[in-house]
């Protein structure tokens, strides 16, 4: 076989017989998929896995983060109880209405009818990861939710998803955005 | 395949903060390299379906991704992403084989296969129909000399098989020298049989 100019040939086989391996080959390459270039329905569900992959990433750090938070909070509190506030633990031990938490600011939802809810959450998820916001995904039949954080009053940067999701430039904190199949679309 | 502007361009993406600027650097990566790594890894794993395949090695590249390690220099991208790629795809294959209890292939390089070949003497159409058959049985037996000469049969460069190869370009001559050497027993008797 003459492959690439090499001389010296150790297969001892003439033009003809070349040609019918070269296209023995070629068909083998055609029967198991392979091609000389990236075909692009490959590229672009490659480009939505990568889109996921980095979404679930992100969301991986932000728990991470999460955990490490409460876990120092937890060992500062108990630090403190024990070494310096220990005279005002004693006096309200018993109490059963003292403890009163901060609620958790509420998440503003969203309700978005489409006519494809996967190619718009994809959308959705590129223009929050662009402008640096941390997203979550969760895929129910034809019903995706997305909770989006944290939107900032008049930041220029999150324009358009805010466009995108019919916000106005004043929205502010996390959001969750309902998309959904419009049946007339 | 990058030239040396486009290797730098990706390797400054990849390496940044900007997380739209790394997965512009990924989808690079994956278009400029997929389609040698799957031949690579197909001619070893033909018997998932070819979007099982496919999904596979789409899967070892988005390693790039969440990999927690990334090349230190420009120059050595390249070496990087196939290392990545390969031994994360290695490792899916294999799971994929044990999943469908599919025996893995053999490692070409266990015992003597060059020597010890003989044809069957099953029975051809033709000529044509006997050099596939006998280009689909070399191809099972030695796999990555196949993928070679399939890849330099398509007229690919030599770099491009030496980096699928992980191999320098001398060696990939010798490799491909072997190929060919391998692959006459597998042949032969198709055109003798026509002369």
């Amino acid at each position: 076989m003459n492959m690439n100019n090499e001389s010296n040939d150790p297969s001892g086989f003439d033009e003809n017989e070349e040609q019918m391996i070269r296209d023995s080959f070629s068909k083998l390459d055609k029967r198991l998929g392979i091609t000389a270039y990236t075909p692009d329905h490959l590229k672009k569900s490659f480009e939505k896995k990568l889109l996921l992959a980095t979404a679930k990433r992100s969301l991986f750090a932000t728990w991470r983060g999460l955990w490490a938070s409460i876990l120092a909070a937890f060992s500062i509190g108990v630090l403190l109880t024990r070494f310096a506030m220990m005279p005002a633990t004693i006096a309200t031990r018993g109490g059963p209405e003292s403890g009163v938490g901060a609620p958790d600011s509420p998440s503003r939802i969203v309700s978005i009818a489409t006519g494809n809810p996967e190619e718009f959450a994809f959308k959705v998820i590129s223009l929050a990861l662009n402008a640096e916001m941390e997203v979550t995904s969760q895929k129910s039949g034809e019903k995706i939710v997305l909770y989006i954080k944290p939107f900032k009053q008049g930041s220029a940067e999150q324009a358009s998803i805010k466009l995108a999701l019919g916000l106005d430039s004043e929205a502010a904190g996390s959001i969750s955005a309902i998309i959904t199949k419009d049946p007339k679309k | 395949m990058l030239n040396q502007i486009e290797i730098e361009a990706v390797y400054i993406n990849l390496v940044g903060s900007d997380v739209a600027r790394k997965r512009l650097a990924i989808n690079k990566i994956y278009e400029a390299f997929q389609p040698n790594m799957f031949t690579k890894l197909r001619y070893k794993y033909q018997d998932l379906s070819e979007n099982e395949a496919q999904d596979i090695v789409q899967d070892a590249f988005i390693k790039i991704a969440t990999s927690n390690s990334l090349p230190k220099k420009p120059e050595a991208l390249v070496s990087w992403v196939l290392e990545v790629v390969d031994n994360t795809a290695l490792d899916l294959f294999k799971k994929a084989y044990k999943r469908y209890e599919i025996p893995l292939p053999e490692d070409e390089n266990e015992g003597d296969h060059g020597t010890s070949f003989h044809f069957n003497t099953e029975r051809y159409e033709d000529t044509e129909d006997c050099v596939s058959k006998g280009v689909l049985s070399f191809s099972k037996k030695f796999p990555l000399h196949a993928a070679a000469l399939s890849m330099s049969l398509a007229k690919k460069s030599t770099i491009d098989i030496s980096q699928m190869l992980k191999r320098t370009e001398n060696a990939t001559w010798t490799f491909l020298h072997e190929g060919k050497k391998k692959v006459a027993p597998y042949l032969k008797h198709c055109f003798e049989a026509l002369n």
